[in-house]
């Protein structure tokens, strides 16, 4: 554990601080000794897939801005700049609950791992839980948790429904109790929005990302709000993160029209995800359940399905008139659902 | 200047700490990546493909014999 800082000389600390910034670099540097795409030279490549487009949900009157799968791989939650919240049958295509939110641009949603409550949020700045029960109208249950200075652009139920993890243009990200909301932890850390936030997928659940605005990608401790590690790289705003399936390593897609690979022991970029031809911005980044796959939604209407190892593109998904806006693989691996600007999501397997 | 100096001190020990960090080369951080890919493909139904009878997404073939 880092040593309290005593000193109280600004000049002697902005020393120190470059000095450290000079140590880190040069160790990360040091042992950059290959690239992952050489590594992985001696696998063989993929066979063709087989992935193909299955339903088209209709429904939103506006922009899909964020969508999540149910823990029962058959429901999805999705949020509109209409200010609505669907929750359809993906098996189906039925629409089973709609809400009409008091905001537009309902930026972010989210299941509870039990599928009995949806989290959702904008530019409302709060992070409200609509009970979903066939009986009752949700908007009769909804209840707010918490709120930020500014919109909430993400959020999430690490390991149970008893709590909300969210991300916020306010540049923090906070942890709340859904029972009392009361806020359990804050994050602070980056100097801009938060766009993204992404658990560990470890038992204990006890380490989380979030990448935004800054260009940066932090690792923090949830139980104590600290950061951990900072990964730099992109030259632009990072608008999602994601945690290889092992937790070794995050993938971040960014406005700079590249997605990359963050390696959290070796503490540095392993892998970049680009193409001369690829110039539009990355909304949305998620992995099949081995790894393998890297899927990212684009600002030029498409989905690239990257092969993570080899770090070169297999194919693209065509399907969507707008931007990709969200992306996410189904809990057991079998589908993919993206969201888009234009208005419709669609279901790939 | 006095929360300048405690903010520039909070930088310092964040700094301290992420310097402090053990690290691994990036070539073994890659072989671990790969070794847990090579574990899980066989599953990874994305990257397999799926028999259809067992795709919940397939489309329902309508039956044309009448």
């Amino acid at each position: 554990m880092a040593t309290e800082v005593s000193g109280e000389n600004y000049d002697g600390l902005l020393k120190e601080m470059e000095t450290l910034k000079g140590r880190l670099d040069e160790e990360r540097l040091k042992l950059n000794d290959v690239a992952l795409s050489t590594v992985s030279q001696r696998l063989e490549g993929m066979a063709q897939l087989s992935i193909k487009p299955r339903r088209v949900l209709k429904g939103h009157q506006a922009k899909v801005l964020c969508a999540d799968w149910s823990s029962d791989k058959r429901h999805i939650v999705s949020s509109s700049q209409d200010g609505k919240i669907i929750v359809w049958d993906a098996f189906t295509t039925n629409k089973e609950h709609a809400v009409t939110m008091p905001t537009t641009w309902v930026m972010a949603c989210a299941f509870a791992p039990s599928g009995n409550l949806v989290a959702c949020g904008g530019l409302d700045n709060k992070v409200t839980v609509y009970p979903l029960s066939m009986e009752d109208d949700p908007i009769n249950k909804r209840k707010t948790v918490g709120t930020h200075t500014s919109y909430m652009s993400c959020c999430l139920f690490p390991n149970s429904d008893q709590q909300i993890l969210t991300g916020s243009g306010d540049s923090t990200c906070a942890l709340w109790d859904v029972e009392s909301g009361q806020l359990l932890q804050s994050f602070h850390g980056h100097s801009a929005d938060v766009m993204s936030i992404d658990l560990a997928p470890s038992e204990t659940g006890n380490t989380f990302v979030s990448g935004g605005c800054d260009r940066t990608a932090l690792i923090w401790d949830m139980r104590t709000g600290q950061k951990v590690q900072a990964f730099e790289g992109h030259d632009a705003d990072i608008n999602s993160v994601k945690f290889y399936p092992s937790g070794e390593a995050i993938a971040t897609g960014s406005d700079d029209a590249t997605c990359r690979l963050f390696d959290l022991r070796a503490d540095r970029e392993v892998a970049v995800y680009t193409k001369e031809s690829i110039i539009f911005g990355v909304n949305a980044v998620d992995f099949s359940v081995s790894g393998r796959i890297l899927f990212a939604g684009y600002n030029d209407y498409t989905v690239n399905v990257w092969d993570t190892l080899k770090c070169s593109r297999i194919t693209m998904l065509y399907g969507h008139e707008n931007r990709v806006s969200c992306l996410k693989v189904s809990p057991d691996g079998t589908a993919i659902c993206t969201g888009s600007w234009d208005f419709t999501l669609r279901v790939w397997a | 200047m006095m929360s300048q100096v405690q903010a520039m001190k909070k930088q310092v020990t964040q700094l301290r700490q992420e310097a402090s960090v053990q690290r691994i080369p990036v070539s073994q951080a890659c072989e671990e990546l790969i070794k847990h890919c090579q574990e899980h493909q066989k599953t990874d139904v994305l990257v397999t493909g799926i028999s259809p009878s067992e795709n919940p997404f397939k489309e329902n073939k309508t039956c044309n014999l009448l």
